[in-house]
């Protein structure tokens, strides 16, 4: 294992316990900082808090400027920010835990990068790495927020997090992945499930998800080996 | 506990505190004694409670803290003896919802990341209360029940 170099946070509770894993607690993660007037997290990160206007507002304000192209647009903002965030994430988890990220179990790195982001309010998940091996896994995520803001509009609209689980799991492999989300809170589901794999996968999944496929029949259909070529 | 306090400071904030809104700081200042000796009870066999319970556990099964291709029982001792001072921090403090927040939750995630959840349901669900139940009167158990009750539901299958 190289040296890490550990950086000096600001973070009081940081500063006190540098190598305390378990401060995903919302009072313990985030600094609140009345006299500054800002909020920023364990690694000194600036946090803004957002209402649900907020969110309305970007998704509708996207829409009426780019007209459908919104949907690609969140999702490469996604993307993005997911490719940026495996950087920064491997340089916190190595320095956190003592450890190179590719000796790491899999199950746990993915714990690690996910609680930040469900104590910022981004939602529980559950990831179901049983096909990995067949390239691809599912997450299911709980509560998402941008699904529950919108609130039941009839198709999927988390295209912000399929961009990041995209861009995190490409940085993350170094391998180049997509993402979809197969079904949505926002299409009267009870949560949001995303898959995550290699392009083939992913432009399988979009052809039977356009053609009416449910996600239990494309999930069905990824389990059992089936590809776009197969339609007949 | 700082919960409710935080809550009744909120609550009754531009007015007196009602005499039901007080019933909790009466009734944890009337068990205060029973926590401390229950908090140094378990203060000074953490430790070696947390031996036992694993003394016991690989003595069921030698590999028992084997995941992959590494043996954890360092890493499971030390999660364990941490969890014994924070149930028994929760306890002094009668502050549930902390415990479940800053600590139960997270490990919980990694307890199935793991695939420890055999090993946790016998450590959190029967070994720990057990020997809990050893070390302290039934008065000190009743403090220190909710919590391990807490730990269990969340941590067990």
């Amino acid at each position: 294992m190289p040296t890490v170099f550990a950086p000096t946070y600001q973070h009081q509770l940081h500063q006190a316990h540098p190598a305390r894993t378990n401060h995903y607690s919302l009072r313990d993660y985030l600094q609140f900082s009345s006299a500054q007037g800002s909020i920023r997290d364990w690694y000194d990160q600036r946090v803004m808090l957002v209402t649900e206007d907020f969110v309305i507002g970007l998704v509708q304000g996207l829409e009426e400027e780019v007209g459908s192209a919104s949907a690609l647009v969140m999702y490469k903002i996604g993307e993005e920010w997911g490719k940026r965030d495996a950087v920064v994430f491997r340089q916190h988890f190595e320095q956190d835990y003592k450890r190179e990220l590719r000796k790491a179990a899999l199950t746990f790195i993915l714990e690690a990068w996910w609680w930040p982001f469900t104590t910022q309010g981004w939602g529980n998940w559950d990831v179901d790495l049983t096909e990995q091996k067949n390239g691809f896994m599912f997450i299911n995520i709980f509560d998402s927020v941008v699904a529950r803001t919108l609130g039941d509009v009839g198709k999927p609209v988390c295209y912000i997090y399929a961009g990041l689980f995209a861009g995190f799991f490409t940085g993350l492999i170094q391998k180049p992945l997509g993402c979809i989300e197969l079904q949505c809170y926002a299409m009267g589901e009870t949560y949001c499930k995303f898959l995550v794999g290699k392009q083939d996968r992913i432009d399988a999944a979009a052809f039977w998800q356009n053609e009416g496929a449910t996600a239990r029949d494309i999930e069905k259909r990824l389990r059992q080996g089936e590809l776009v070529t197969n339609k007949g | 506990m700082f919960r409710q306090l935080n809550h009744l400071t909120v609550s009754a904030d531009g007015r007196y505190a009602r005499a039901e809104e007080l019933n909790f700081l009466r009734d944890y200042l009337a068990s205060v004694d029973t926590r401390i000796s229950a908090y140094e009870k378990i203060r000074a066999e953490g430790e070696l409670m947390a031996d036992k319970i694993q003394a016991k556990q690989k003595a069921e099964n030698p590999h028992c803290f084997h995941y992959g291709q590494r043996d954890h029982s360092e890493i499971c001792r030390r999660d364990l003896v941490d969890a014994i001072r924070l149930s028994a921090s929760a306890m002094l403090f009668a502050e549930l919802d902390l415990m479940r927040d800053n600590f139960l939750l997270w490990y919980r995630t990694i307890v199935k990341a793991f695939n420890y959840e055999t090993m946790a349901d016998s450590t959190y669900g029967k070994l720990l209360p057990a020997m809990i139940k050893q070390l302290l009167t039934p008065e000190e158990q009743r403090v220190m029940q909710p919590v391990l009750a807490l730990s269990s539901s969340i941590l067990s299958k």
